[in-house]
């Protein structure tokens, strides 16, 4: 036997794409999408979108479209400020960050919710780093401890004090992007169009327009050489159609307006098409994470976004669950499996509840189970006679068993069955009246006790303090 | 129309897993155990060890008996609006069996399974629509061993009306059972099969006498019998996935081979369950990563074949119903659904399949309600994506106030759940309060629910047969 087995999941024939694309591309020809800013629709106008400059509208055909997917490159370096940890999204290994951003921690063994803090963000940091499942970092929670006019620039200090990976966040103003980056360069003692341990998220506003000052950030984002994820977010229900297949195709909409911007500023600069479409609660109205619809949507985007050879990030592991329990476990897994069993480049993962709106330790810990499983279950495997034990199958034959087979302990040993680190096995008599909840805590417990981050050398952290300083002195 | 399908082995690698299935079939063999069994093989033409109780089996004896599975099996139900057919693009789900203990979803604590506690649940998975047919989940340990196969099925087909499915250990019990299930059909279970079994071999590459026994005797009586290979990756198969599924399909090709010897045409169900050993402690890991990956293969062999087949789904090996459960049981549950199998196993188990628990039963009905509108059918055409609204609505404004937002919601676009929590915030943050919220559902449904009552010819002529049977011992 020979060969290499691993799960592939599909969801959309050839004709059913073509449509999707047909009609994606009917919306950007027929009714556009807004820039809401005079940078961006010139840049557009330059390449021959048919514009309105009044609404700050333009209309994109194929052919632009076709040549601005053309120059985006298939991978991207995610750089960390540590090099062994550079990671690169698209070159076959699934790439997992942490989720942001969430407005309250959670105590997970009380259940009360509290408003997150910059040492909350600290130690939810320094527990990413200590975890070998997160591979990038978000910043989350929000530091609601923090001057709202320098929050930003703070909270990425605090990043890069308490994670050697790379960091994602998103920057909202034009403004915001020179001391940004100035603060990154100081960290790294490297332009990041060398080391791109940065990178941004572009979410444009559904349906079909693109937020002025994020789109402004972005375009000179891009020119420095930072990666932007373009995370358009329709919800079926209210921004989007109360329809699954319609709400994807506002996202792709949405999606490939930000590819062609973006190329046209910079032709080949670092992109990711991400799939942040989802449902509205129709009560209340809010944002779901976890429903089965957000694993369709996810198959629907990225079989499209592949077609059209872009990197990509799904929404994985998430949840609509208010606490670490079995509706969080089951949602995640959901979102996460379908989604690197449909090829995603990376995941959106780890660490919140309540639809982003919560951060908690305990689930940082289970979501890196959950992340666990999920990359033994898209690992490739071997099919060959050697690999199937042929021969210790005919040898123990009939009856019997493989306790003694020195194969049994030789591949247990590397790694046949994944194993697990909180997730509970073993005799029942172990685990009476045992909370998983309480383990996951403790084990966080332990790694912040444990776990040290190289600090950022003395010369980098006085330019950093300058750098928040004159923002917050200025007009 | 659009519909998630998940593949793992390629045809070449499909081919390979069958070459060395065939070969282990006709040069290995299996041991079956009984010689009911032998005689019908060598009558076969197969070559026997009579002394052993084994057979090698030649491939064109597997390949006629694969010819003569039925692909679409019915199973007849007491109530005949709960017959479902398997092999007709719907994914039936059918709790799972069976466990020892019952976890206390308020204390922590397990106690013993008994009789009560399955009566309790038969009338809970009766009133849950999400459970399409039940194997008797829990076993009920404080019956008379020499009875309680007998007692347990008549408990069952007294608290559920739908079809109901167990194993039958020995063949002794296979006739009066027949008798119980036809009286309680009022038909012979070949026009209404409202009961069917579960044939387990015992790995590796062996038969377990007295289950084969008594299949054969089902099997003749209009009986659906689902072969359910267990083997063990670490104990009683290869710690090897592939190696593992190569043993589940000698195992299972041999019950069918048999069977379909035995009774051209019987209905089979192939219930491949290869699962994991924890090295540790040697506990079954139904919940690993690796179980799931070895079933996959074993079902796509399975389907391969054009057996009508059914697979493991939402349980793990937590000890509570915790996150962890539900990730193992998702995982499972989605990944094997996703294959296009016929039925997928569900319900209220965890531990490793050796507790039950009311509070996760209900919770895994959300479950199966997620795994339902995942692998579902999607249209992809104008109609279907509201061309027309979203045409009208353009750039900007929103879609709250369409009429297709209020009409499709109410068709189903959007799963609703039962008990997974949505909305506000901060409703409940505690970790043990959707356990609590699910106890108190299966509760209220519980006390509310009634099951139609055996008729009273029924009953009578019931207690006869289990009189008699007692009579015998």
């Amino acid at each position: 036997m020979v060969g290499l087995a691993v799960p592939r999941l599909t969801y959309l024939a050839e004709d059913e794409r073509a449509f999707v694309h047909e009609q994606t591309l009917r919306v950007l020809v027929d009714v556009g999408v807004a820039y809401n800013c005079p940078e961006a629709v010139d840049l557009l106008a330059d390449a021959g979108a048919v514009v309105d400059r009044e609404r700050l509208t333009a209309r994109l055909d194929a052919e632009l479209i076709e040549r601005c997917l053309a120059s985006v490159p298939r991978q991207v370096l995610l750089a960390g400020r540590d090099p062994a940890r550079d990671r690169t999204l698209g070159g076959g290994r699934l790439v997992v960050t942490s989720d942001g951003m969430a407005t309250y921690v959670l105590d997970d063994l009380s259940g009360e919710l509290r408003e997150g803090t910059s040492a909350d963000l600290a130690d939810m940091m320094r527990l990413c780093d200590a975890l070998d499942d997160v591979d990038t970092v978000w910043p989350s929670p929000q530091a609601s401890d923090l001057d709202p006019k320098t929050e930003a620039l703070e909270m990425n200090a605090v990043c890069l004090r308490n994670t050697t990976k790379h960091i994602q966040d998103e920057v909202r103003t034009p403004e915001m992007v020179a001391p940004m980056l100035a603060v990154y360069e100081a960290a790294l003692g490297a332009s990041l169009r060398e080391r791109p341990a940065f990178s941004v998220t572009n979410c444009t506003i559904a349906p079909l327009q693109h937020d002025a000052g994020m789109t402004l950030a972005g375009l000179e984002l891009c020119r420095r050489g930072v990666p932007i994820f373009i995370l358009p977010m329709p919800q079926a229900g209210t921004t989007g159609p109360m329809s699954i297949l319609g709400t994807c195709i506002v996202h792709m909409a949405e999606l490939l307006s930000a590819v062609v911007l973006f190329q046209l500023a910079r032709p080949g600069c670092a992109l990711v098409a991400g799939v942040g479409a989802a449902v509205a609660e129709m009560r209340s109205g809010l944002y779901l994470a976890g429903s089965p619809e957000i694993g369709l949507i996810n198959l629907i985007c990225l079989e499209m976004s592949r077609e059209y050879g872009l990197p990509t990030q799904a929404t994985g592991v998430s949840t609509d669950a208010k606490a670490c329990n079995l509706q969080a476990g089951a949602e995640g897994m959901m979102s996460g499996l379908t989604a690197a069993a449909a090829g995603a480049d990376s995941l959106i993962a780890v660490g919140t509840l309540d639809a982003v709106q919560s951060q908690s330790f305990a689930k940082v810990v289970l979501d890196c189970e959950t992340v666990g499983m999920i990359r033994r279950y898209v690992r490739e495997q071997t099919l060959d006679e050697a690999q199937a034990l042929i021969d210790d199958i005919v040898e123990v034959g009939i009856g019997g068993h493989f306790l003694g087979r020195r194969s049994t302990r030789r591949r247990y040993r590397s790694g046949e069955i994944w194993p697990a680190t909180v997730f509970q096995r073993g005799p029942f008599a172990d685990y009476v009246a045992r909370s998983l909840v309480g383990d996951a805590v403790e084990r966080a417990r332990e790694l912040l006790a444990s776990h040290e981050v190289p600090p950022l050398d003395d010369d980098a952290e006085r330019e950093i303090r300058e750098i928040i300083g004159t923002v917050r002195g200025s007009g | 129309m659009a519909q998630a399908r998940i593949t793992y082995l390629s045809d070449d690698e499909k081919q390979r897993i069958h070459e060395e299935t065939v070969w282990m079939l006709e040069h290995v063999g299996v041991g079956f155990n009984t010689p009911k069994a032998i005689e019908v093989l060598a009558a076969a033409g197969a070559p026997v060890d009579r002394e052993a109780l084994t057979a090698k089996i030649p491939w064109a004896l597997v390949e006629a008996a694969l010819e003569t599975a039925p692909e679409r099996i019915l199973l007849a139900a007491r109530d005949p609006r709960h017959d479902i057919t398997l092999g007709e693009e719907y994914l039936a789900c059918c709790t799972d069996g069976t466990a020892t203990y019952v976890i206390d979803d308020e204390t922590g604590e397990r106690h013993a399974g008994s009789a009560a506690y399955l009566r309790q649940f038969m009338r809970l998975f009766d009133a849950l629509p999400q459970v399409d047919y039940a194997w008797p989940s829990v076993s009920a340990r404080d019956l008379d061993p020499a009875t309680a196969n007998l007692e347990i099925e008549i408990l069952c087909l007294e608290e559920c009306s739908k079809h109901l499915q167990d194993e039958v250990r020995a063949p002794e019990f296979a006739r009066p059972l027949v008798e119980i299930c036809e009286v309680v059909a009022d038909a012979s279970l070949h026009e209404r099969p409202i009961f069917s079994t579960i044939n387990c071999t015992v790995s590796p590459l062996q038969h377990d006498p007295g289950m084969t026994e008594a299949s054969l005797i089902l099997a003749e009586a209009g009986v659906p019998i689902v072969v359910m290979p267990m083997p063990l990756m670490g104990t009683t198969a290869p710690m090897s996935a592939m190696g593992t599924v190569v043993v589940n399909m000698v195992e299972l090709l041999s019950a069918v081979t048999l069977f379909q010897l035995a009774v051209p045409g019987c209905p089979l169900i192939a219930g491949p369950e290869p699962a994991a050993a924890d090295m540790r402690s040697g506990l079954y890991l139904c919940g690993a990563a690796e179980a799931t990956l070895m079933s996959l293969a074993a079902i796509e062999m399975c389907l391969h074949y054009g057996l009508p087949t059914h697979g493991a789904g939402p349980g793990g090996d937590g000890r509570y119903p915790d996150y962890q459960e539900g990730a193992e049981g998702m995982a499972a549950g989605v990944a094997l659904s996703l294959t296009g199998v016929e039925s997928i196993l569900a319900f209220g188990t965890l531990d490793g399949a050796q507790s039950l628990s009311f509070a996760k039963t209900v919770l895994d009905c959300d479950a199966v309600g997620m795994i339902r509108r995942l692998t579902g059918r999607q249209k992809v055409d104008r109609a279907e994506m509201l061309h027309d609204d979203l045409a009208e609505v353009g750039i900007g404004g929103h879609y709250l106030s369409r009429k297709s937002t209020r009409r499709r919601l109410r068709e189903g676009e959007l799963w609703q759940p039962e008990v997974f929590r949505r909305g506000t915030a901060s409703a409940d943050s505690r970790p043990d309060g959707l356990v609590a919220e699910a106890a108190a559902y299966a509760r209220d449904l519980l006390a509310a629910h009634e099951v139609e009552p055996l008729r009273d010819d029924a009953r009578a002529a019931i207690a006869d047969v289990l009189r008699s049977f007692r009579a015998r011992l």
